[in-house]
This record gives structure tokens, sequence and C-alpha cells, in this order.
């Protein structure tokens, strides 16, 4: 409840009062505000019906700009899944040319495996991005660091670093 | 799942197999979806093109999977093209007799209604077999297993042929369209004689695989996909109507009535046949499949040279 109040008291005339009655009212975000009429607007207790008019447009102004922000985060999010897919790819690559003898043992096979799991886990987030950006934001910046400095590690080290990419992801598409 | 990542012609050959296979299988099983829920006509012919495109992206990166996996599911798939094709076939007896019914008149087409009554029958007993059919052949768990193995090809395994599995896809796909059109052209010598029926219809066969084959790789092919696409399909459309007359001419000699040779219907049958045969090797004069390979050709050498 706390984070809804804090977002819906960047409205100009709503204080903690007022954003605690619009959020027990099931208005908890800038948006359901912003598409509210002025006779529902005064229904909330303690409201000013004098500024009920500028809360509705500037609660539309901000509703507008976070949209604008948040669909420049899912754009960057994709841009973000998508390289990372090319990293594993270029890693896959540079493992086949490091561990050209070793690559046909057991932990080739398990460094194969984790890499299409690991493909496969991100197409999954990238499915996500949409309606969880925190998540999925989240994630891939993990899966980045993760993924970091394995090219130069031995062949078991890159299944193992590979594994855990893969299980913070998949944990981000459990939640 | 998502796979909105987009391809071009550098991408290893691995990723691009993995990811165009997932999509032709979804693409399968939405229309599969679809068709259960209709059973329209249009909706079984889109499932059946479907199933057979995906066949031809099974076959073109095959060498991309572990030997057999994808040999268990073209097997499947073959199945579900039979079962879908039998239907389609008899669509389209229907609207050609009853086309022809008018065509000639009461008086001469009288001895064509049974056939198409016994057409009208045995639809009906297709489609009451097609939606058991379907959810037995193209099953939720055929699904499943699609996913599994169109995820998994074989990356440091060494591919069937010895392909490279890191090459980029143009250099690949270059080459995967050269084999089709090679098999087209071994076919046309004989295809242009009027009589050679069988090689009519292998050469309609041949296209149609270079056609999906195409379609598939068409985000390589660059402006002029579009034309050459265009261009595959009025053949294949032209050999398709001559086979379909061939087919219908064998139904009319196989019916209890018999006709004699001279009568209207195997008249009708016969001059349009040879109309169509005169638009085909007109078509063979005015485009020839080797400047159709040409124009590939240098795409794929334009792109090839962009990629290294």
């Amino acid at each position: 409840m706390k984070q809804e109040m804090k977002e819906l008291k960047k409205i100009r005339g709503i204080g903690e009062v007022l954003s605690r009655r619009l959020v027990e009212a099931g208005f908890d975000t800038l948006a359901k505000v912003a598409a509210l009429d002025e006779e529902t607007l005064q229904k909330i207790p303690g409201m000013n019906p004098r500024i009920t008019g500028s809360i509705l447009a500037h609660a539309g102004e901000l509703a507008a700009e976070a949209e604008r922000e948040r669909a420049a985060m899912v754009k960057d999010l994709q841009q973000q899944a998508s390289s990372l897919k090319v990293q594993v790819q270029e890693l896959a690559r540079a493992v086949r040319d490091r561990f050209g003898g070793e690559i046909g043992g057991k932990d080739g096979r398990k460094a194969e495996k984790e890499v299409l799991k690991v493909i496969t886990s991100l197409e999954g987030v990238e499915g996500i991005i949409e309606t969880r950006v925190n998540t999925a934001g989240k994630v891939l910046a993990k899966t980045g660091k993760r993924l970091e400095g394995l090219a130069d590690t031995g062949l078991r080290g890159v299944g193992k670093g590979l594994k855990k990419a893969r299980k913070s992801l998949q944990r981000a598409l459990v939640k | 799942m998502s796979n909105n990542m987009q391809l071009d012609g550098s991408t290893p050959l691995w990723f691009a197999a993995r990811t165009l296979l997932s999509r032709r299988g979804e693409d399968f099983f939405r229309l599969r979806d679809r068709t259960l829920k209709t059973s329209d006509v249009e909706d079984i012919h889109d499932l059946r093109v479907a199933s057979r495109r995906l066949r031809e992206g099974m076959d073109l990166f095959s060498p991309c999977y572990p030997a057999g996996n994808i040999a268990r599911l073209v097997r499947q798939f073959k199945r579900v093209t039979r079962l879908l094709g039998d239907i389609r076939n008899t669509d389209e007896a229907i609207i050609f007799f009853s086309a022809l019914v008018e065509e000639l008149g009461p008086d001469h087409g009288s001895g064509l209604e049974g056939i198409i009554d016994g057409f009208l029958m045995k639809r009906k007993r297709e489609l009451k077999g097609l939606r058991s059919g379907l959810r037995e052949i193209a099953s939720d768990p055929l699904h499943d297993l699609c996913r599994r193995i169109f995820n998994a090809p074989s990356l440091f395994t060494p591919a069937a042929g010895g392909i490279d599995l890191f090459m980029p896809l143009s250099c690949f796909a270059g080459d995967a369209l050269e084999t089709r059109l090679a098999v087209i052209l071994k076919l046309l010598p004989e295809a242009r004689q009027a009589a050679e029926i069988e090689a009519q219809h292998l050469l309609r066969i041949a296209i149609k695989h270079y056609r999906y084959r195409m379609e598939i790789l068409s985000f390589l092919i660059g402006p002029c996909y579009e034309e050459i696409h265009g261009i595959l399909k009025s053949y294949q459309d032209l050999l398709g109507k001559m086979h379909d007359l061939d087919v219908f001419a064998g139904i009319i000699r196989g019916t209890a009535f018999a006709p004699p040779t001279d009568d209207p219907v195997s008249r009708a049958i016969t001059t349009r046949r040879d109309g169509l045969f005169a638009d085909f090797t007109a078509m063979l004069e005015k485009i020839p499949f080797e400047k159709i390979g040409e124009g590939i050709r240098s795409t794929f050498e334009t792109e090839q040279a962009r990629s290294n």
C-alpha cells in the first residue's frame, strides 16, 4: 500500500491522507486516478471540490509520463535480452573453438545442454518483460553478470556458470 | 515461447534452425486449434499447408539435429498431411465436377451427378474422422515433443554431412536453395513433353518444396522475394490444375458408367488440360527456372559478402 501511496503523492494536492483514501477506494495507480471523472473524485472524503480538475489534469500528465518511461524501459530490456542471447551464442562458439577435443565428453554435453536451456529461459523472460518489467530487469542484469568471464573459464566452469544463470532466469519465471 | 529475436544472414546456423523450426511448429499448432474449432474448408487447407511447410523446414534443418530426432517427427507430420490431404482432394473434386455439370448442362453432365454424390458422402465420412484423427495424431504430446526437439540442436556433436553448425545462415541457405533448384532443373526436360504426366507431377512437387524452402528463408532474399515467390506460385498452380485434371480423368475412366473417350466430359477435360500445358510451356519460355536461380544466387552472394 505504501508504494501505491507514494506514487499517488506525486500528484499536486494529494498528500498522506488523500492518497490513503484513494488507494482504499481502489484507485491505486496514476492511470486509475487519471481515468476518473470529477464527480467520482469529489466523493473521496476530504477532497476539495475546487481542485479536482487540476488533480485530474496533473494525474493525467504523470500517468502519460510513466507510460512513456515504461515503454522505453520495455524496449531497453528487450534489447538487453537479445544481446544476452547473442552473448550466449558467442560463448557457445568460443567453447567449441577452445575445447575441440574435450567437447564430445561429459562436460561438453553438460555445457551444450546448459547453452540451450539458457537461451530457452531467456526467451521465457522476454515473454514477461511487458507484464513484469522490474523482475525482468533484475534477472537480466543478474544473468549478464553471471555470463561475464565465462568464455575464459574451463569447460566444467562454463557448464556450472550457465547453470547458475539458467536457475536465476527460471526462478524469475516461476514467481 | 517468445522468438522475437531478429534473424539475419550472419546468425549461426544452429540458432536459426532452432528459431525457425520453433516458429513453424507453433504456427502449425495454432492452426490445428483453429481447425478443431471451425472444421472450415479454408482452415483445413491452411493447416495442411502449415504441415507441409513444417516438414520442409525439418528437412532443411535436419543436419543440425541428432540423428533420428527429426525423422521421428517427420513420420508423425506425414500422417497429418495425409489425413488433411484426403478431405482437401475430395473438396477439389466436388468443386470441379459441380462446375463441369454447370458448364456442360444437364444433358451432358447427368452421369457426373452420381460421382458428385459419391464425393459428398465421402466428405461427410472424412470430416467425421478428421477431428478425432487430428486429436490423435497432432496431439498435445506431439506439440511438447516438437518443442523439446526443435530447441535442442546438436551444438557440439559433428553434424550430418560435416556441416559446420556455427556457419552463418546465409552460407547454408544459398546451398540449400540450390539443392532444391537442381531437382527442378533435372525434371524439366522430361516435363516439357506433353505426354509425360508423371514428370509434370514430380515437377510440381519439386517446385512446391523449393517454394516452401524459400518461404522459410524469405527474410534473407530481399526485395526480389515477392516477385520470385509469385512466379513459383503461378507455376505450382498451373501444374496443380493439370494434375487435378489427370486425377479427375482417371475418376471418369474408373466409374461404372464409363463414358466413351469422345464423350463431352472427357473432351472438356482434355481440351482444358491441353490449354494448361500450352500455358505451362509458354511460361517456361518467358520465365525460365535458370533465371530464377540466377536471381536467388546473386542475392546470396551479396548477403555472404556482407556476412564475411
